[in-house]
């Protein structure tokens, strides 16, 4: 079991899109770890929709955690698929 | 034993063992399960999610290439929704530890969700999604609710508080003896299926799912309109007996009247058609004596299916409609239903109307979702090669809504043309008289349609502003009524002025009061359920027209409709004596 914790930047402090994080959802599915997404103290598990939509909202950067046999690879692949999503790098 | 008293809709009586179909609001009102469904419970939820899925999976493929690719990435993002990790848990725990029924349990868990997301401007243009997902899921759970007809092992009496079109239309002859519900009129669905598949049926019949348990025995009849419950074994054989007399008197009718003519006694020559709703009732329609299907009507491709039906699915029910009837005439209404029950047409939801019988329904709601009328009109057109087949267009209220209709089937022609494929070019057109406007404007029309076909039921619900089913004013719905017969009347005679044929479809058709008063006012065709045919067809044999003529100038020097139904009656009592 091991535990991973990556912080993506958000550019514009303004809402998330569906698409950037219908994208971390799709891909987080495919990890046995845990994974949960943090923005200004609200946290979602990655793996549901619904709770990722909550953060749209909330202000700041993003904190991705991951715990579990696949943590590692996880939260790096997601983290930089969000970077890339978000702020087109 | 207990009896109940009801409205009897499909006549013939059965006995026999019950079946309770639980419907949603039974579902719902309950909310809780009992301890050993939670399984069940549980399966049926997860099972929800699947179907939902397809369901969405499905309209994608249909509508993506209709409506463009970028409505593909909704359709995704609702699936992602659906098959989401917080609502399975978060419902699944409540089934579990709340014994919650699965619709209460998700709407609970999405409204949480709804008012999460209306905290943040940024989120709140999500809750229509959220509600899509949640209605979608309503509409699976609602159509497998709790005690599906396909659980049914032995052929039993149907009990239910209410019966849902799709439910219905699977019903099967053999395996349903008769209909016993709460809910409904003379005109639901309900009774109108029970009708053309022959099963008897009593609707109407408050509190009886209180008092029916699975296990009773259950007498209905459908003559009566009585439902008797766990009746003692002299009154079950006595149904029994009636049941057969039933069966044997209809045989011998039909036998009787079925290679004779349906001609009056001083020679006026009738035509006598069938309403039918599903392509395989034309078997029952000709062995009636019918000489042509008067009245296809085509909501139950919709309705069966919780979607709109595909072209080839309503091509291959005209064709073999069209035909198993050739060379007689085949009457195909174009769709009729209120955006309420059309949910599935074009993708959108079911909308609720605060007047939906003021509202977009039958052709308006053509005119609204017109490729869907489209693929309904192709169709027909294709169809037609096959068989006689004429269009039949309900409620116009105008002119130009007729024009615009043909205009439709025009520019379908020419696709169809185009794209090389077979149909048939000159298809006849007519127009549904069943609203006051077009029944004032029958002259006019009379000129741009091909024939006219009255429907009695909306006819006289508009006319006199009443809703049949609302208990409180249904004694104000009188076919008699002096404004509905002038009405009628106008319609035959502004028909008959422009040398196109005038048929009934409507209840009244089939009704033996009306049927002297009808014939005198000129009305030469009449379309009914295919099993009330022999009867018509005995008591049309029995009428004159000189003496018909004579009734109803009587009927039309009447001014209330009171006065009219007594010398009506009259006229029927000597209808039936004579059989005697």
């Amino acid at each position: 079991m091991s535990r991973h914790q990556a912080q993506i930047p958000v550019d514009k402090d303004e809402s998330l899109h569906l698409r950037p994080m219908q994208a971390l959802n799709e891909r987080a599915l495919k990890y046995k770890s845990d994974l949960t997404l943090t923005r200004n103290g609200h946290a979602a598990d990655a793996k549901s929709m619904l709770e990722l939509m909550l953060l749209a909202g909330r202000k700041g950067p993003l904190v991705l955690e991951g715990q579990g046999p696949d943590a590692e690879e996880a939260v790096n692949a997601l983290s930089a698929l969000l970077d890339q999503q978000l702020n087109k790098r | 034993m207990e009896r109940f008293k009801g409205i009897g809709v499909s006549g013939g009586v059965a006995v026999g063992d019950v079946y309770i179909i639980e419907s949603e609001r039974m579902t719902v009102g309950r909310r809780k399960i009992s301890p050993d469904g939670v399984e069940d419970e549980v399966e049926r939820f997860h099972d929800a999610i699947s179907k939902a899925i397809e369901g969405i999976r499905d309209d994608q493929t249909r509508l993506v290439p209709r409506l463009g690719e970028e409505y593909l990435a909704i359709f995704d993002s609702h699936i992602r929704l659906l098959d989401d990790k917080m609502l399975r848990q978060s419902v699944e725990r409540r089934i579990r530890e709340e014994h919650m029924v699965a619709e209460t349990a998700v709407d609970e868990v999405l409204r949480e969700h709804v008012k999460l997301l209306f905290e943040d401007k940024s989120t709140a243009r999500w809750v229509s999604d959220i509600y899509d997902i949640q209605s979608r899921l309503h509409r699976v759970l609602m159509g497998r609710s709790t005690g599906d007809l396909r659980e049914m092992k032995e052929p039993a009496i149907v009990v239910a508080e209410d019966l849902m079109p799709s439910q219905t239309v699977s019903f099967d002859r053999e395996q349903v003896l008769g209909i016993a519900m709460e809910e409904g009129g003379i005109t639901s669905h309900t009774a109108i299926i029970a009708n053309a598949l022959g099963i008897p049926a009593v609707v109407g019949v408050t509190g009886l799912t209180a008092e029916v348990r699975a296990g009773d025995r259950l007498v209905v009849d459908g003559e009566a309109g009585e439902v008797v419950v766990n009746p003692d074994p002299e009154t079950a054989e006595r149904y029994v007996r009636i049941e057969q007399d039933i069966v044997e008197s209809d045989r011998r009718l039909l036998h009787e009247q079925a290679p004779l003519p349906a001609e009056t006694v001083d020679g006026w020559r009738t035509a006598l058609y069938a309403n039918i709703e599903f392509p395989k009732e034309v078997e029952t329609a000709l062995e009636n004596g019918a000489e042509g299907i008067g009245l296809y009507r085509t909501e139950y491709l919709y309705l069966e299916k919780g979607r709109e039906p595909t072209e080839e699915e309503h091509y291959e029910a005209y064709r073999s409609a069209a035909e198993a009837m050739w060379p007689r005439p085949v009457v195909i209404r174009t769709l009729d239903l209120g955006a309420d029950k059309a949910a599935a047409g074009g993708g959108r939801e079911a909308r609720s109307e605060p007047n939906p019988f003021l509202g977009c329904r039958s052709i308006r709601l053509c005119f609204e979702r017109e490729p869907m009328f489209k693929t309904q009109l192709r169709a027909i057109l294709r169809a037609s090669v096959f068989g006689y087949i004429r269009i039949l267009l309900p409620m116009v209220t105008s002119l130009a809504e007729v024009r615009w209709a043909q205009s439709i089937i025009e520019e379908v022609r020419d696709e169809l043309y185009t794209e090389g494929i077979k149909h048939e070019g000159d298809v006849e057109v007519g127009a549904m008289i069943e609203v006051p406007s077009a029944a004032l404007q029958a002259d006019t029309f009379a000129e741009e349609v091909d024939f006219f076909s009255i429907g009695t039921n909306d006819l006289i619900q508009y006319t006199l502003a009443v809703d049949r089913s609302n208990p409180v004013v249904s004694y104000l719905f009188q076919p008699a009524h002096p404004a509905v017969i002038k009405l009628i009347k106008n319609t035959i005679d502004a028909g008959d002025a422009a040398g196109i044929p005038v048929a009934m479809c409507g209840q009244m058709s089939g009704d033996l009061s009306f049927l002297i008063l009808l014939l005198g006012l000129g009305l030469r065709a009449f379309s009914t359920s295919p099993n009330v045919l022999p009867e018509l067809k005995r008591a049309i044999r029995m009428v004159s027209i000189e003496n018909a003529r004579e009734v109803a100038a009587a009927v039309l020097e009447e001014s209330d409709a009171a006065a009219a139904l007594k010398i009506l009656r009259a006229g029927r009592a000597d209808l039936l004596q004579d059989e005697e």
